[in-house]
């Protein structure tokens, strides 16, 4: 079996057992990109040389018989919206296509704090906003798991990397499902953390309001590691916390699965349904108690994320204007030619849609009226959350509607911004939700979401763990 | 009340292409419906999303800052230790 292939858990053991060293690791993944990645996609940087530096490190750490980190060795994708120090960091886009960070991310900063290595910088739609990964002003992401497929966004070439082994571990960001609707399209696992567990410092921003850090893996128990390695309070990011702690303890037999009704209705593949029903089945033959939940007004959900969204990602994308760092325009007259003509010509078509309807909607036209409305109706859905989890530990769902479409399959973005429908309600109550594949349609995965109160994370990784290793 | 394609571009600070034009107004007002499905907020709510976190304030004591040279590295055009506008 190729090392590429195994876990981050499985890798740490085998390093500390001298099975195999670091360099030995990366080497594999370095070999399984070289097979992959021409047809995957998954990386639009790959930091080959770096990354045999740090492997190189960790083997000489390890033979002067330092204690490191679980994680230190083990080779790490990271989505290319996560600035590192050195290395090219584009969000996707043209206007960042020179973009090389002067300081690295705090997320990155405790990467390498661990001596994680670094193998490259994954593909994404366009300062994260889609959910297919085919708005990247770069390349193309294919679906591992089948190749004419998309894998998902905006986190595509995160989930892609770690799918077909070309890394072990990925980070990614989810500011309305881009970390969990790929995560499902490429069967593999993915959390969206409670909002302020892990610091955005360094993440280019879309909504500040919703945006996360997480991580991604192959199993439960690998983001469970990647997750404590990241989590944390920060003084660069004031919406960190600290010693939050959530002080359930998890028991099978006391374990209370709310099934969230809404998400459960004819909107979603019947197959799915069926598949995430099995895992609330599998759990209670074990113990757990099943109950349905209602969270009501499913369809305020896509309205009142979309204008949260647009409008702050229409404010934190002001700051691209061609003068401090990115691109700018070749031919103008003017100042404001110079910051239109960069702006046109910088972002793609999907940035500028969002940007507009965002700058529509704050408009002093409406005198904040839509923003007023977000708010109001967002604080209801954060209450309507408490309660149902307050009935329950945690709320299962499904993580997508669909599975993974065929490439160029959602032109028609009204169309395309639904795929988020089982996801957004955790961003905009701000609690953590995981992604677990749960089964196949045909060759398709599907992915689980369990949905937790703040701070909750340990308590989705023990629920997640007891599935993958007793119901599976 | 309308949406004014050109008008919102421009507060956008963009220069928007024929295309985009047809290809915006079409979906922002296939968006705003979906948008306006919202209710109009009850007399007398609040209109807040509260969150528990309280922001901790730092002492004011600065800290280490980038280095200028290399904040520059990145900047399209530079003159003097600044950048040009």
């Amino acid at each position: 079996m190729e090392l590429s292939s195994l876990t981050a858990k499985k890798l740490s053991q085998m390093l500390r057992a001298k099975e195999c060293s670091a360099t030995e690791i990366l080497e594999s993944v370095l070999q399984q990109i070289s097979k992959r990645e021409k047809h995957v996609g998954a990386y639009i940087t790959i930091t080959e040389e770096i990354a045999r530096k740090q492997a190189k490190s960790v083997d000489e750490k390890f033979k002067k018989g330092e204690k490191l980190s679980d994680l230190a060795g083990i080779p790490i994708a990271v989505k290319d919206i996560i600035c590192t120090e050195g290395i090219l960091t584009t969000a996707a886009s043209k206007i960042l296509k020179n973009f090389i960070p002067p300081y690295n991310a705090t997320v990155v900063e405790r990467l390498l704090e661990n001596d994680m290595v670094i193998t490259g910088k994954a593909n994404l739609d366009e300062f994260a906003m889609g959910s297919t990964c085919e708005f990247s002003q770069f390349k193309l992401t294919r679906n591992p798991r089948d190749l004419e497929r998309v894998p998902g966004g905006s986190s595509g070439g995160p989930a892609a990397a770690v799918a077909a082994d070309e890394a072990i571990l990925a980070l990614g960001s989810d500011t309305g499902g881009s970390i969990r609707v790929p995560a499902a399209f490429c069967g593999v696992v993915g959390l969206k953390p409670t909002y302020g567990a892990v610091s955005r410092y360094g993440v280019l921003a879309l909504a500040s309001s919703l945006d996360q850090v997480g991580p991604m893996g192959k199993t439960v128990e690998d983001v469970h590691m990647l997750f404590d390695v990241i989590a944390g309070e920060d003084s660069k990011d004031m919406t960190t916390f600290k010693n939050k702690k959530y002080e359930k303890e998890f028991d099978i037999k006391k374990l209370r699965i709310g099934i969230y009704k809404e998400l459960f209705s004819e909107r979603i593949n019947p197959e799915i349904v069926t598949s995430v029903m099995n895992v609330a089945k599998s759990l209670e033959s074990h113990g757990a108690t099943l109950k349905t939940v209602s969270i009501p007004h499913v369809e305020y959900l896509m309205p009142l994320y979309h204008i949260v969204m647009t409008i702050e990602a229409a404010s934190n994308l002001g700051r691209y204007d061609g003068i401090k760092y990115g691109y700018k325009a070749k031919d103008f007259e003017s100042v404001e030619e110079m910051y239109c003509r960069t702006r046109e010509e910088g972002f793609g078509t999907e940035v500028k849609r969002r940007i507009i309807l965002g700058t529509f909607l704050s408009s002093a036209q409406f005198g904040g009226a839509y923003r007023q409305k977000a708010l109001f109706f967002r604080q209801k859905l954060a209450e309507a959350y408490a309660k149902a989890l307050k009935e329950c530990d945690i709320l299962l769902s499904p993580t997508s509607a669909t599975p993974a479409f065929k490439l160029g399959e959602t032109v028609d973005p009204i169309e395309m911004y639904t795929t988020d429908l089982c996801t957004v309600g955790a961003n905009l109550a701000s609690i953590p939700a995981i992604s677990i594949p749960c089964g196949l349609i045909g060759n398709l995965p599907i992915g689980a979401q369990l949905i937790g109160p703040e701070y909750s994370e340990h308590f989705l990784f023990a629920v997640g763990e007891f599935y993958e290793s007793n119901c599976k | 009340m309308g949406f004014d394609v050109l008008r919102v571009g421009e507060l956008s600070k963009f220069v928007l292409t024929d295309k985009e034009v047809t290809d915006f107004n079409c979906h922002i007002n296939e968006m705003m419906k979906m948008i306006e499905i919202l209710p109009e907020i009850p007399d007398g709510e609040s209109t807040s999303f509260k969150t528990k976190k309280l922001s901790e304030l730092r002492d004011d004591v600065p800290k280490e800052s980038l280095d200028v040279s290399k904040v520059l590295e990145n900047a399209p055009t530079t003159k003097a230790g600044f950048f040009v506008v």
